[in-house]
């Protein structure tokens, strides 16, 4: 992986055109439950939004992207679990980085500084797969006490405990998560859908599904594991899972982290990384 | 007046060995106690069958054969409303046990959950109502679905047992008062089981899994512990993994540890080499920080050493401190071995005054037992 270390800066004659070519790092705040939490976000515009954008991009073609950073501090990208690490954007500045052709899966496109980190600039890169209609999850939690730490620009303690007080899909949490539709799996009796997880945080997630088993097609730190059936899958710090789901029941079934602190919003059930499936005739 | 009954005889548990016969109808209580290792009596909630009127930690065994129509009848003579949700069986939504979208079960009601067996394979039930705190109190078991022929699944090999092994952890505070539990987000378990059971409660003749010369035992894996759980199988144990979350794996695998994450389960064949006398260990590792929370020990044996020939279980072994710095006080023991981290014999020797001196060892874990075969022991050495 490190031929991707060095052409993250290249810059080639042609590339893929897409509707999406540059991103901004932008800074703000998000209400989640009770909390209101400041945030970094990777936005399609340079106006804050509390949702990080999703890239979603063809397999096997490289790719230009604008990356326009509104923060005031410099940031470091880096896209996992590649380990492909790029250029450093200065504070207040744009850069254009090259996205090397990738085979189809998913991935993460994040800062890898950690004032980025712990605010959460981190998004999917969702790269192929688009033969069936696909779902995205991304999860984090977050703990107050460091992102306050991290937004006034406070060196973060990482010997003191941490503890997230909330815990989110798509940067919302239940039961805002029935609002995103990329979270909220409306589906018909029998479709074939994928859903692609991303865990952004730094805490290991699992999540249970209800009412079905779905088959892994991709699983970045349990690549074994491609081609089981699981109604619990795993997610390690970072990792990223394509999983195929055939909606063969009809009615609503909850899908939820299985630590159950992580389906708590401010330490109260229900809430956090909860969302549901929904399969009608 | 029935249900005053049942909370009577549920007021007081014993601990059971994780293996029970099925009447038909389960119920919940509030007001079960629990028996940790060192004695303490920690409240519980949980399930019980009706016939034996007593809840217990982890719930009953809920056995069915592949293929079985199941009609689960459950009571709630409990204060509060629970339901019955059966993790991974993918039962339709009216059964599905979550209070939101099927039913729940409130105080003096009964209900049946109805569904089919239609894999074999390992599952788990749980409470679904205030889902976070109803777990931590207790309130979970494990189901088996399993064949007549005693084979995994259709084509698969057949095993001489099946050893149920429901991981958990539990903390005491939450448990000694559940109502001042809030905020859940900061719960962090201190007791960390197998089968309700930790560190001397599982070195017992009834807590050891038995292995025959004939056929692979099975083990029943389930976590409904807030850790990973990692289970790791010495090599004579000649470990294979056949099945994850009710389903057969592709190809089984020849494996030495096996990660659980909370809610998944695992069908684990252990061959041992013939004569073993040993255990496995399972780590219980919190998923915020990584933190080894605790390592237990899960007896095997050869049935050779069948427990009507054998005086008794080994003692287990008692280390203080833990870290240790300067030296070790081991009590269990007059000979012991010692390993480091990479498995490298670093003593085996003799006890003196029960104390072994580590002031000039270098930092790290490392694994004691009294003989090569003996329950392993971590401790860590820290100057």
């Amino acid at each position: 992986m490190l031929r991707y270390i060095a052409i993250l800066t290249l810059v080639i004659a042609s590339f893929q055109a897409y509707s999406q070519d540059t991103l901004y790092i932008n800074f703000g705040e998000t209400s989640l439950g009770s909390d209101q939490i400041l945030a970094l976000r990777f936005n399609e515009t340079s106006e804050y939004d509390s949702i990080n954008s999703i890239l979603r991009i063809n397999p096997n073609e490289e790719f230009q992207l604008t990356i326009v950073n509104n923060d005031t501090v410099d940031h470091n990208l880096g896209i996992l679990p590649l380990d492909a690490f790029g250029p450093t954007i200065p504070q207040q500045s744009s850069q254009n980085i090259y996205i090397p052709a990738l085979p189809a899966g998913t991935y993460r496109l994040q800062s890898t500084s950690e004032r980025g980190m712990i605010l959460g600039a981190s998004m999917m890169l969702r790269v192929g797969y688009d033969d069936l209609q696909h779902f995205e999850w991304n999860l984090n939690e977050w703990d107050t006490l460091r992102t306050e730490l991290a937004a006034m620009q406070i060196p973060v303690d990482f010997a003191v405990p941490y503890v997230p007080r909330q815990f989110t899909i798509n940067d919302r949490v239940f039961p805002n998560t029935l609002e995103d539709s990329t979270a909220y799996v409306a589906v018909g009796l029998n479709q074939e859908v994928y859903i692609s997880i991303v865990n952004h945080g730094y805490m290991e997630q699992v999540l249970h599904f209800h009412g079905f088993h779905v088959e892994m097609i991709q699983s970045s730190y349990h690549n074994e594991r491609v081609g089981w059936m699981k109604d619990t899958v795993p997610l390690r710090s970072g990792e990223c899972v394509i999983v195929k789901l055939v909606a063969s029941q009809p009615g609503i079934y909850p899908v939820h982290a299985h630590n159950l602190i992580a389906v708590t919003n401010a330490g109260f059930y229900p809430g956090g990384m909860i969302t549901q499936i929904n399969v009608t005739e | 007046m029935k249900y005053l009954i049942f909370t009577f005889f549920a007021t007081f548990m014993l601990t059971v060995n994780y293996a029970q016969l099925s009447p038909p109808q389960l119920y919940s209580g509030m007001d079960g106690v629990h028996e940790l290792a060192d004695g303490t009596l920690v409240p519980i909630w949980g399930y019980g069958w009706v016939a034996d009127g007593e809840i217990t930690l982890p719930g009953p065994l809920l056995q069915y054969v592949e293929g079985e129509e199941v009609n689960l009848a459950f009571t709630n003579p409990s204060p509060e409303s629970h339901t019955i949700h059966l993790h991974g069986l993918d039962v339709d939504q009216a059964n599905d046990g979550v209070p939101q979208t099927s039913f729940q079960v409130v105080t003096g009601e009964t209900a049946e959950y109805n569904f089919t067996a239609t894999h074999t394979g390992t599952y788990l039930y749980h409470c679904h109502v205030t889902t976070t705190l109803h777990l931590t109190m207790g309130m979970y078991g494990m189901i088996l679905v399993t064949r007549p022929d005693n084979t995994l699944f259709e084509g698969g090999p057949a095993v001489s047992a099946d050893y149920p092994l429901l991981f958990s952890d539990l903390e005491i505070a939450t448990n000694m008062d559940p109502v001042q539990s809030f905020p859940f987000h900061d719960i962090r378990p201190d007791v960390f089981m197998v089968n309700g059971l930790s560190d001397q409660q599982l070195l017992t003749v009834d807590q050891t899994v038995w292995s025959t010369s004939t056929s692979p035992v099975a083990l029943r894996l389930g976590s409904m512990a807030y850790s990973i759980v990692n289970c790791q199988f010495p090599s004579e144990l000649n470990a294979q993994l056949y099945m994850s979350d009710g389903r057969a794996i592709p190809t089984p695998v020849d494996i030495n540890s096996l990660e659980i994450f909370p809610g998944e389960r695992f069908t684990v064949l252990l061959t041992p080499d013939e004569g073993y006398d040993g255990s496995f260990t399972a780590d219980f590792r919190h998923m915020l920080d990584g933190t080894i929370e605790s390592s237990q020990q899960i007896l095997v044996r050869d049935e050779q050493y069948h427990p009507s020939s054998v005086s008794e279980i080994s003692e287990p072994l008692t280390l203080f401190p833990n870290p240790a710095s300067e030296s070790l006080q081991i009590k269990g023991a007059t000979q012991i071995l010692v390993r480091n981290i990479n498995g490298a014999v670093v003593f085996n020797g003799p006890l003196v005054n029960s104390v072994l001196d580590v002031s000039n060892w270098p930092q790290g874990v490392y694994f004691a037992s009294s003989d090569f075969a003996a329950p392993v022991f971590k401790f860590v050495v820290l100057h």
